[in-house]
């Protein structure tokens, strides 16, 4: 998949949670799911298989980079470090903002039952 | 678990293996370390959805990949195309089988015929001849039969003082004699002729069979002399006796006298002749008679002890017997042979004979449709023509037509002939172990397993595919020479089929190329030569070049 075809498309929930995980740190890919986990309370069960699909699609988007020094996975040499990148950082934001006009509209039509969203 | 997720990422595509193929095996085993320590149905709940998840993403990724390969055109094109010209053949074979529905009933009803006969007659001689018989430890299960050398009888039956005399003799892990017959019944007010068995309580612990409710006979009235106790069969007590749990110690009238009921046999116990139930034996002055040979006797053998030194022990034992009971023992020896070969000897024969009966129908109806697939491939000549005349190459026309089937054929040839390895194979260990006299466990697992193989898809394949070679053959050679009947209109010789070369080279005639016309005459003269231009002719003549030509065979 190449990255214009995949640029053209909205990033899935997996993909946009995974930026998102990263946008404070990086993480390797059970730190993803951990941190995705505890900071969801759960309701996104994201499981490796679907996660590590969602990590090659972004790799190859070019949102997500290895890094190459693997400092922090000192206890697992198998794992691998991921950061965010700079385009991968727009297209988060991009995505935000998609996602909060949405939400705005989605307000302004009564759409939201009251107390939900803050 | 950690094996299995390890083995289950195989499935992925290579690439991605190689990538993330350590990460993810990182990620399930901490995870599975993490689940572990809350507890046992956590970790099973982790596991379970963990590999499914695998499976999922295994088939997504790999799906995803084959999508992209074919948006993004693979490198050679070939896989592109191959899928192509694959749902492009599917396409076709489902319009010609719509087209031609009388003769795709025909083909199939003919297999399925076959095949279907074939796997009925299969069924019935697995369960007869390969399945084990349902006791414990059926593969120790032993009939003692009688011989007598001078009288001719072999196979025969026993006495009951015989029986109790290598009961005595401590050959067996358990011994027990029975004997099938009809006794009437008494049921309230109305009597019943039902099929009955009389048997010593060493019978039932010998085939490992447990009453449902009450016990079996003890040793005291097992003995003959006493009063006969009774063991009613589950169906019996079920059905006449509305599944009355006081029937234990109860009497019920056999044969005009009152006997008691002991126990109930389980449903689950199936027996020859399907006896209603059960009784010790009754001294009625025929058992207890050493020349009276008429009861059956089965044996368990202890683990591990092979058959042959059983029967040498048993002939000491005979000889003995006639030294001590010259008049009624005489000449009269033992020996045990397998169960369940005893039980299904006769029919063996006949299931055999009607397995290769069924087999030569399946072959007949492979011929049939053989000669069909022939007559109709002679039939599509003409669009072989067309399809070559329209550009087709040979390889193109022989996979839409027959290489398929030719390939299927291949495929269900090779694996027939390992499925045939397969049961010779196990046909060797089966008569090793069977010679020897030795674990008849491993014989019938060898002779299941040769069923297994057997029945397996490739075995059905290769029949039904064979026949298809020659039209694979046909379409082949319809390709050489693809447009013999596309004479034109009116009198004249027929044109001899030009192929694919020839309309090369006309075009390279009409170029003017001077090797071209060279070789177009030198064809035309019928001289057996063959050229192949040295570049890609079209994009030669595209740039209004005249290819080169070499001359590849004489």
């Amino acid at each position: 998949m190449n990255r214009s075809h995949h640029a053209s498309q909205p990033l899935t929930a997996v993909e946009f949670e995974i930026l998102l995980s990263l946008a404070s740190d990086d993480l390797h890919g059970y730190a993803i799911l951990q941190e995705i986990e505890s900071r969801t309370g759960g309701r996104l069960g994201l499981f490796p298989g679907t996660l590590y699909r969602a990590v090659n699609r972004l790799l190859q988007g070019g949102w997500v980079a290895e890094r190459p020094d693997a400092s922090a996975s000192q206890d697992d040499p198998r794992r691998r470090v991921y950061h965010l990148t700079s385009e991968g950082r727009r297209t988060a934001t991009r995505e935000a903002e998609r996602l909060s006009r949405q939400l705005i509209t989605a307000k302004a039509r009564n759409v939201l039952r009251k107390g939900e969203v803050r | 678990v950690n094996t299995l997720y390890r083995v289950l990422l195989r499935c992925y595509p290579p690439a991605f293996r190689a990538r993330f193929g350590d990460e993810l095996v990182g990620a399930f085993e901490a995870g599975f370390r993490a689940s572990r320590e809350r507890g046992v149905i956590p970790s099973v709940i982790f596991a379970v959805t963990r590999l499914a998840d695998a499976a999922s993403s295994e088939f997504a990724e790999r799906w995803a990949e084959r999508s992209a390969t074919h948006l993004a055109v693979h490198p050679s094109g070939f896989e592109t195309r191959s899928a192509r010209w694959w749902l492009q053949d599917l396409r076709f074979a489902m319009r010609v089988m719509r087209r031609q529905p009388g003769f795709s009933v025909v083909v199939i009803s003919t297999l399925a015929l076959g095949i279907g006969a074939n796997t009925a007659v299969f069924s019935v001689l697995d369960v007869v001849l390969l399945q084990p018989l349902p006791y414990a430890n059926a593969d120790r299960l032993v009939h003692v039969e009688t011989d007598n050398g001078p009288l001719r009888i072999s196979g025969g039956p026993a006495s009951y003082p015989d029986f109790v005399d290598w009961r005595a003799a401590d050959l067996f892990e358990d011994i027990g004699i029975y004997q099938v017959g009809n006794s009437v019944i008494r049921i309230g007010d109305s009597s019943e002729r039902v099929q009955s068995a009389a048997a010593s309580a060493s019978l039932f612990s010998t085939l490992g069979v447990p009453p449902v409710i009450g016990r079996l006979p003890s040793a005291d009235e097992d003995r003959p002399g006493t009063q006969p106790v009774v063991l009613l069969t589950e169906g019996l007590w079920r059905r006449r006796f509305a599944s009355d749990p006081n029937i234990l110690s109860r009497p019920v009238p056999i044969n005009g006298k009152p006997l008691l009921v002991v126990g109930v046999l389980p449903a689950s116990f199936v027996f020859q002749s399907d006896p209603e139930f059960w009784t010790t034996f009754e001294d009625d002055g025929d058992v207890t008679t050493r020349a009276n040979r008429y009861l059956d006797v089965i044996a368990r053998m202890r683990p591990g002890e092979p058959r042959t030194l059983v029967n040498e022990r048993l002939k000491v034992i005979c000889a003995r017997l006639d030294q001590v009971y010259a008049d009624s023992n005489k000449d009269w020896r033992a020996s045990v042979v397998p169960w369940q070969e005893s039980q299904v000897s006769a029919a063996r024969p006949q299931l055999v004979l009607l397995a290769g009966s069924v087999g030569l129908v399946l072959l007949i109806g492979c011929s049939n449709v053989a000669m069909l697939l022939l007559v109709r491939g002679a039939r599509r000549a003409r669009e072989f023509a067309v399809r070559a005349a329209l550009g087709a190459g040979r390889h193109r026309v022989a996979t839409a037509n027959g290489k398929s089937r030719v390939v299927a054929c291949r495929r269900g040839c090779r694996r027939w002939t390992r499925d045939m390895v397969g049961v010779l194979v196990c046909a060797v260990w089966s008569a090793r172990y069977s010679a020897a006299g030795g674990d008849r466990d491993q014989r019938t697992r060898a002779a299941l397993c040769a069923g297994g193989i057997v029945r397996s898809r490739g075995f059905v394949r290769a029949r039904a595919g064979a026949p298809v070679v020659e039209t694979g053959r046909q379409c082949l050679a319809a390709g050489r020479r693809p447009i013999c009947d596309a004479r034109p209109p009116g009198p004249g010789p027929r044109p001899r089929a030009p192929h694919r070369g020839d309309r090369d080279l006309a075009r390279a005639d009409r170029r003017g190329g001077a090797a071209g016309k060279e070789l177009c005459q030198a064809r035309r003269r019928g001289r057996r030569v063959s050229y192949r231009p040295s570049a890609d002719i079209s994009s030669a003549a595209a740039d209004g070049e005249v290819p080169d030509w070499q001359r590849v065979s004489a």
